[in-house]
């Protein structure tokens, strides 16, 4: 899409995402925000993915690592929340750090696998490590964010869902800019030769075991915000929400959107956080359609559902687009 | 005065010598031959100048630099590009986003200020961003790419891609280029046109090129100087006549049974 449409179409996508909830009954937007904090994961994890192209199988980790550490500052280290926010990015993007020093000199299923392992480990301590993460049974009664005075709109409470709607959307707002901003800078240049080719990114002047790991930090570091946001917006969190099929969820909800682009992962979260709701009534059922969405997607459309919009809007309104590599 | 400096190189791959004991130099402002049968060790070089293999012994100094040690992308920085065997760019990114993958090793040096400065959006930033993207625009006009600025690049014609390779590497701003078979896979029209090309790199850049080449037509046009590799060593240095009329050359290349049927175009 040119810069035209694709301002006019944001614009109306943040009209509609400021009106939403004063229209919403309270649960449908209780979706809305917990589909926000997966847009800022599923876009820390495309940035890792799909622009640097390295795989993590264990981005729940930072998730999880970012939710622990806000929950510990606040509850038992007296921090603000405002402070927390940002400190359990720099902690998640500090295990990212040091994993990526260790795992980053391997390459694509390799990385994927230390990754996975990686996750798995941070899952098995929070478990076991009872006396301080409370085990199985997860910390309770996390407090809401603190209230806040803000000129204008005066003092605001975050014990109710509109508030914490905003807040969550206004970090995804920060997300997607600086991904947009890496991705459409110079440093976009250099991030996708990595991907595209190691060896001769290499040969033309790139480091790129620093880019990889720069990536990687910066993708834990809003893995571990999305970690400290959902921790105070549900007040409760175990290892359960941290585990394995997160870290899988992440990865179909890039495919599903579409890899390589900032709308596409952000289609797949939504898409995968709504349709399981809307699958109620066949319940046992959801994984089978999961498996089979997955399936003719992964065959019949591998861009994704970006993919598939590129390839329409390619053909019915070519004056629209233009060709552009990155 | 001399640029590149290569002192008793040696390569073993296992059992095998592949460099044995060369030493060569290469001067400033020259274009020089490097030729030999296949398997004489042309590329093997290449690779020790480039950083992509460690040598065995010996040492490569760098305008009085020792490249020994260095990575492929300091070397890079420090102004040896080269291009590879066949074609090799990112293929499935534009023309113009190739170039600037090239470019993107002279913009600023640190990666959390870059990063600040690009989220940011400073001035700064922002016109570094713009001359860049002049200078490969540039950069792309001097290539003749102009027309297939916006194609991915593994759609645009053979010599095309061909050329954007040898931008690649011109973009990294070198001092020394070294070209690894150019002229491969070319047919005549265009090994004529890439001769020019390789002496307004070096008249209108000011850039040294070393290049690795059998064709022999395109090799004793355009280089000063030529150095022939057999096995691993030097067999022979001198001006193209000279080369011609080597008798060592000639056997290397074709066999001593042969070697009297022999005449170089």
């Amino acid at each position: 899409m040119n810069n035209k449409t694709t301002y006019i179409s944001s614009i109306i996508l943040v009209i509609v995402l400021l009106i939403l909830p004063f229209v919403l009954p309270e649960y449908p937007l209780h979706l809305f925000a917990l589909c926000g904090i997966w847009i800022i994961l599923v876009l820390s994890l495309c940035l890792l993915q799909g622009y640097i192209g390295e795989l993590s199988m264990g981005h729940a980790a930072f998730f999880g690592i970012g939710a622990y550490s806000s929950v510990f500052m606040t509850m038992f280290g007296g921090f603000s929340f405002w402070a927390a926010l940002p400190l359990s990015g720099i902690v998640a993007m500090i295990f990212g750090y040091l994993i990526g020093l260790v795992a980053l000199r391997l390459r694509g299923p390799y990385f994927a696998i230390v990754t996975l392992g990686f996750a798995e480990i941070i899952r098995m301590v929070l478990v076991n490590w009872k006396d301080v993460s409370g085990g199985p049974d997860g910390i309770i009664g996390i407090p809401p964010p603190d209230s806040i005075w803000l000129p204008l709109i005066g003092q605001i409470s975050f014990a109710g869902k509109i508030a914490s709607y905003f807040l969550i959307y206004i970090f995804v707002a920060v997300t997607v800019y600086v991904v947009y901003r890496i991705v459409k800078s110079l440093m976009g240049y250099a991030v996708v030769s990595v991907r595209e080719d190691l060896d001769y990114a290499e040969c033309v002047g790139i480091n790129t075991t620093r880019w990889k790991r720069f990536i990687f930090s910066i993708s834990a570091f809003f893995a571990g915000l999305a970690g400290s946001l959902f921790a105070h917006y549900v007040h409760f969190i175990s290892p359960y929400s941290f585990g394995v099929s997160e870290s899988f969820d992440l990865v179909i909800m890039i495919i599903v959107g579409g890899t390589g682009t900032i709308i596409g992962p952000i289609i797949g979260a939504v898409l995968l956080t709504l349709l399981p709701e809307l699958l109620h009534a066949i319940k046992d059922f959801r994984m089978l359609i999961y498996g089979a969405i997955l399936v003719v997607i992964i065959m019949y459309a591998p861009g994704g559902i970006a993919g598939l919009l590129k390839s329409f809007s390619n053909r019915y309104f070519p004056n629209l687009t233009t060709k552009k590599g990155i | 005065m001399e640029l590149l400096k290569i002192e008793n190189l040696v390569k073993h791959f296992g059992g095998v010598a592949a460099v044995d004991g060369l030493s060569l130099e290469v001067r400033q402002g020259e274009i020089l031959g490097l030729i030999g049968p296949n398997g004489s060790g042309k590329t093997t070089v290449f690779n020790l100048i480039r950083g992509v293999h460690d040598p065995t012994e010996g040492h490569i100094y760098l305008g009085g630099k020792e490249l020994h040690g260095k990575k492929s992308h300091e070397i890079v920085k420090m102004g040896v590009a080269s291009t590879f065997q066949g074609l090799r760019h990112f293929s499935k990114i534009s023309v113009f986003d190739n170039i600037m993958v090239g470019c993107h090793c002279r913009t600023a040096a640190s990666l959390w200020f870059s990063f600040w400065r690009a989220v940011l959006k400073t001035k700064l930033a922002q016109k570094e961003q713009t001359e860049t993207k002049e200078k490969a625009l540039k950069l792309i006009d001097f290539l003749g790419l102009t027309p297939y600025r916006e194609e991915l690049a593994e759609n645009i014609p053979q010599f095309m891609q061909r050329r954007l390779d040898i931008g690649i590497a011109l973009a990294t701003e070198p001092s020394l280029l070294l070209l690894d078979e150019p002229a491969a896979g070319l047919n005549p029209t265009e090994t004529i046109e890439l001769d020019n090309l390789i002496n307004r790199i070096r008249k209108e850049k000011e850039i040294t090129v070393l290049l690795i080449e059998h064709d022999m037509k395109l090799v004793m046009g355009v280089c000063e100087r030529i150095i022939v590799l057999n096995y691993g060593k030097k067999i022979a240095e001198g001006t193209p006549n000279e080369i011609q009329e080597n008798q060592e050359v000639v056997e290397a290349y074709l066999g001593k049974e042969n070697a009297d049927l022999v005449t170089f175009e």
